[in-house]
Formats: C-alpha cells, structure tokens, sequence
C-alpha cells in the first residue's frame, strides 16, 4: 500500500483583545516524514511571515488602511494608534509556526468595537483648558479660561472592525 | 429587506430567549433596522437595566469565482454583540458572576456560551441565504470579549462567517 501524502494541518486565526490583536498558529498534525514537514514549514513560514509580502504583512497593511478611511470619515486621528503597532514576533519550532501582532494603543479597540454616547465622571472633577470662542457658555461659567466640571458626555465612536475585517481576510487567503 | 444570514443568525438565538428567567430577560436586536444597541447611554443603561441584549448585523460580504466551475465562493460574515450590565452592588442590570442578581455573562454556560452553542448548533448548512446561495458550514471567529474596558458593563463580540456557493 502506497503511503500518504498528505500533510495534516491544524490552523488556527485567534482575535485577541487588551491589547487588540492576532495570533497565528500553523501545526503540522501529520506527516508522511519529518523531511516532508520541515518543507512544509519551511514554505508556510515563508508565506506567512518570512517573505517579502509575506500574508500577515499584507492584513497588517488592510488593516492600517481600513483605519485610516476610518479616520478620515469621522475626523479622527488614527496615526497615533497606527504607530503603537507592536511588530510581528513570529515563531518556528519543528512542528509549528506561531506569530502575534498588536496595537497597544487603548484607542484601538474603541475604534475597531465602537462605543455608545458615555458620561465621564470626574473624581471629584475634571478640568479642561477651552477656547472662549468655541464654549461661549463655558466662558461665562468659568471666565478665567479653566473649566472645572462633575461630568462630561462624550460622543460614541461608531464601530470601525479595522482588525476583524483583516483577519477575516486572512483566514480566507489561508483557507484556500 | 434585511440580510437573511442576519435573521438566520437571529432566529438560531429564540430558544436562548425562551431559556432565560422571568427576572434577567434576554432581547434580540436586528442592528441593521434598529438603533436601540447603538443609542445614547442613558437611553442604553435604560435598555440595559431592562434586559441583556443579542444584536446582529451584516458585516462582510465575498464573492470569488474560482476555478473553472461557473459558481462564486461566497462568504458572509455577521457581527454578534452580547452586552448587559451588572446586577451586583446596587446595579440594576441583568447579569453577574454568581448567577443570584443576574445571569452568568462570559463563564460558564452563561450566556455568551448559550448564544455561541444555539448558533453553532446550525452549523450545517445553514439556510440563510437569498435563493440562488447555498451555505454549506458555517463558523464562529474574532471572539471579542471587551467588559476590560468598562466598569459596570459587560460586552461580547463575535463573527459568524458563512461559507458557500452563488449559483450563476
């Protein structure tokens, strides 16, 4: 009887939050011999990580871009969050390939799950430096430019799914 | 019209709502025709201290010929959002760990785990495509959980990603 040839493999795309981000697991579960796995890995690796272009880069990249419009849209500043991007440390042991990547910025993952219109308290207060001009209702509650307030409500952020959308991606790119 | 996987995934959750107590109630929200999940948070805490909440939404929609053959792949992906807010230490919402003044949100067989059971239990072939697209599995993926980032109010994400074919 002729051996197999195929390869068992378990993949596996895991979202991860605080901080938002991804790890990646390719294993090998089964294999026709350990030369035939180390070549699999070997090219996997490559095309998930280790090549120019390589899969993860390029949903790093979806994903930047899709934050970006976002920005754009809802008049945000996102460049802050695009620059607390963490690195992909990627891993390779003789039956598995890991990789994990994240944004430790804590607008992340306001801007990929979106939040609803909130109160601020403040412990006692909160103190705000205003333009007279913007707050002319301010002005004439705190004429000396500092603005001392219990509370404030903040607007909601609407959802942004810069990194599921990416990851979804992903595990079509892999998939296929 | 809304999306059909939205209602797929809405109608798979009924029996969750038929399953919680008379106390902590669990309601279904079409997030694509509705803006009760996505109002103001009084209005919110006030829909909160009345029930949990389940909402679905479209999200994504692929379509990719491959090969030869005169079908798409196609894949449809629907957010899940789970939220509540605590019962405990004079709260008035509907969940809490220890399942007495409310239900069990994350741990488990609460009521995250019951969402994710009644929607995986369609797994197979799911029929929750418009006539010419067929489902043929469907999986659960970017599981979400955010109550880290609040005090009093818990919050559960997930994608349903549906896979099939269009018929051309």
């Amino acid at each position: 009887m002729a051996e197999s040839l195929t390869i068992g493999l378990a993949f596996e795309l895991e979202l991860t939050t605080d901080p938002l981000g991804a790890t990646l697991s390719v294993r090998v579960t089964d294999a026709p011999s350990s030369e035939s796995r180390r070549q699999f890995l070997d090219g996997a690796y490559d095309a998930l990580v280790g090549a120019r272009g390589n899969l993860v880069f390029q949903a790093i990249d979806q994903a930047h871009g899709a934050l970006e419009s976002y920005g754009t849209e809802q008049d945000y500043r996102v460049e802050s969050v695009i620059d607390s991007f963490d690195g992909v440390e990627a891993d390779r042991t003789e039956r598995e390939i890991t990789a994990t990547w994240s944004w430790s910025h804590t607008a992340a993952e306001f801007y990929e799950f979106g939040t609803s219109d909130h109160t601020v308290d403040g412990d006692p207060l909160l103190v705000f430096e205003f333009n007279a001009q913007e707050y002319p209702y301010l002005d004439e509650m705190f004429p000396e430019g500092t603005a001392f307030l219990p509370s404030v409500d903040v607007s909601g952020l609407p959802e942004g799914r810069w990194v599921r959308d990416s990851l979804n991606w992903l595990r079509r790119e892999v998939g296929q | 019209m809304s999306n059909p996987a939205v209602e797929w995934v809405l109608d798979q959750v009924a029996d969750v709502v038929d399953a919680q107590p008379a106390d902590h109630p669990l309601k279904r929200i079409n997030r694509d025709d509705s803006t009760i999940l996505e109002g103001g948070i009084t209005k919110r805490r006030d829909d909160l201290m009345r029930a949990n909440y389940v909402g679905a939404g479209f999200a994504d929609r692929t379509a990719e010929q491959e090969g030869p053959e005169y079908d798409l792949n196609v894949d449809v992906v629907v957010g899940v959002r789970i939220e509540g807010l605590t019962g405990v230490g004079g709260e008035f919402g509907h969940v809490d760990p220890d399942g007495q003044a409310g239900v069990t949100f994350d741990g488990d067989g609460g009521l995250v785990e019951q969402i994710r059971n009644a929607i995986y239990a369609g797994r197979e072939y799911p029929d929750a495509g418009r006539t010419p697209v067929s489902f043929t599995h469907l999986s659960i993926t970017n599981e979400a959980p955010q109550s880290h980032l609040w005090e009093d109010y818990r919050r559960y994400d997930f994608d349903v990603v549906f896979e099939g074919f269009e018929a051309l």
